[in-house]
């Protein structure tokens, strides 16, 4: 009986460090997998408009800025919460009525994959949703706000120089939909927009 | 204390301005012709909203070469019998030709978005006056007075404020155009509990800038 008890107890604590050390192991991966690597992304946007819609043949657009926060890194994927502002110059007053800008201001965010290339290049696609809210104004005064989202996908070139900046490039199509009551005909010309949005900027580690 | 009074004279004259609806759009369109239904170019047309306070042209144009004119513009918030912003569109006259003002608009003036502006200009030349001169003998009153024939309409109130009074809104003064036949409807209350009398006069407008006729009851 003694024999009988003393092979349980053996196994049982053999099986026991067998699993502290799966576990373990587990532990690490995750950690591995998981990491905390808060970075910060600034850019200057060059938004190219096009299609049939009033951003596109009744507005130019100036240079744009944006920024970009990013805490963790889940097995290359990273969450990046974000904000653009693009001013529109509107150069066709019939179509949008007598304000000088409208600014078009998104909150977006947007997963990442990282595919490293070389140690210090790397290349980041992307997928991401937005809220949009265009501003119609002129300098002293608001002609209304006008609501919707975004749908955005892209990718970023990131140059390391340094252990704590990164310069990047990226390219990005944006899909835009907004709130709009009109006569149907006008619907998409002003609900609508699609955009090209070229950046380049820093990435802070 | 300068600053002070600075600062009340800029929180005195602080006003938030006309709102709009981002989100919604009106439209204007339509053709501008002379009275040969030929296309007028290059007239200029406003979109003018307003309240109290303050007046925005939301929008102005040109009539391109077929007369044509299309205007798109954010919606006034609240452009309605409650409230005072209205909308008004205006079409600027010149030595030659008249102007048109269309006033006091609401939302619910324009169908479905959208206001058709199909309009006649007319010469400042081919329009005289039509005046009604009303001669009370007895104890009658004139209590309406319209004409049919072609006018000027050179300002046109959307909502006019309709007084209960009924002789207290007769139109006596009207600008017509030269050489026409003009109809002339009036109603005489008799003030003895008969019925009213509606005559119709048919009138000849030549030549002349000023034109009467006197309605002796």
């Amino acid at each position: 009986m003694k024999k009988y008890i003393l092979i349980l107890v053996l196994l049982a604590v053999n099986t026991a460090f067998c699993q502290d050390t799966e576990s373990k192991e587990k532990e690490q991966k995750a950690k591995k997998d998981f990491r905390f690597e808060p970075s910060g992304r600034i850019k200057m946007i060059y938004p190219i408009q096009f299609g049939h819609h009033s951003l596109s043949k009744a507005h130019d657009a100036n240079i744009g800025f944006g920024w970009s926060l990013s805490f963790f890194n889940y097995k290359n994927f990273r969450f990046s919460p974000g904000f653009d502002w693009i001013q529109y110059k509107v150069t066709d007053h019939e179509l949008v009525g007598n304000f000088s800008a409208s600014v078009y201001n998104s909150f977006h965010g947007t997963v990442s994959y990282e595919i490293p290339v070389t140690e210090s290049f790397s290349v980041l696609p992307d997928l991401g949703f937005g809220y949009v809210m265009v501003n119609q104004k002129t300098s002293n005064h608001k002609f209304g706000t006008q609501e919707g989202n975004e749908i955005r996908a892209g990718f970023t070139a990131d140059y390391k120089t340094n252990k704590f900046l990164t310069l990047f490039i990226s390219a990005r199509f944006i899909h835009t939909n907004l709130n709009m009551e009109t006569d149907p005909a006008y619907i998409d010309f002003y609900g609508k927009a699609n955009q090209i949005q070229l950046a380049l900027g820093l990435k802070f580690n | 204390m300068k600053k002070i009074t600075l600062l009340l004279l800029l929180i005195l004259t602080y006003s938030c301005g006309i709102q709009y609806d981002g989100e919604k759009r009106l439209i204007v369109e339509g053709q501008i012709t002379d009275r040969d239904e030929k296309p007028l170019s290059g007239r200029i047309v406003e979109v003018i909203v307003s309240d109290y306070d303050e007046t925005d042209v939301i929008s102005n144009s040109y009539t391109d070469a077929n007369g044509n004119v299309l205007m798109i513009f954010p919606a006034p918030q609240n452009a309605d019998y409650f409230s005072n912003t209205r909308i008004s569109i205006r079409i600027a006259g010149d030595e030659i030709w008249q102007g048109k003002y269309l006033y006091n608009m609401w939302e619910s003036d324009f169908t479905n978005y959208k206001y058709k502006l199909n309009t006649t200009l007319y010469k400042k030349e081919d329009i005289v006056q039509f005046n009604v001169i009303p001669n009370r003998v007895s104890n009658k009153d004139l209590v309406d007075v319209r004409i049919e024939g072609i006018q000027s309409n050179e300002s046109i109130d959307f909502h006019p404020i309709v007084n209960d009074v009924l002789y207290a809104n007769i139109q006596q003064e009207f600008k017509v155009i030269k050489n026409q036949q003009l109809v002339l409807h009036y109603t005489i209350l008799n003030n003895d509990n008969t019925a009213p009398t509606s005559y119709n006069e048919t009138i000849n407008i030549g030549n002349d800038p000023i034109n009467q006729y006197t309605i002796t009851y």
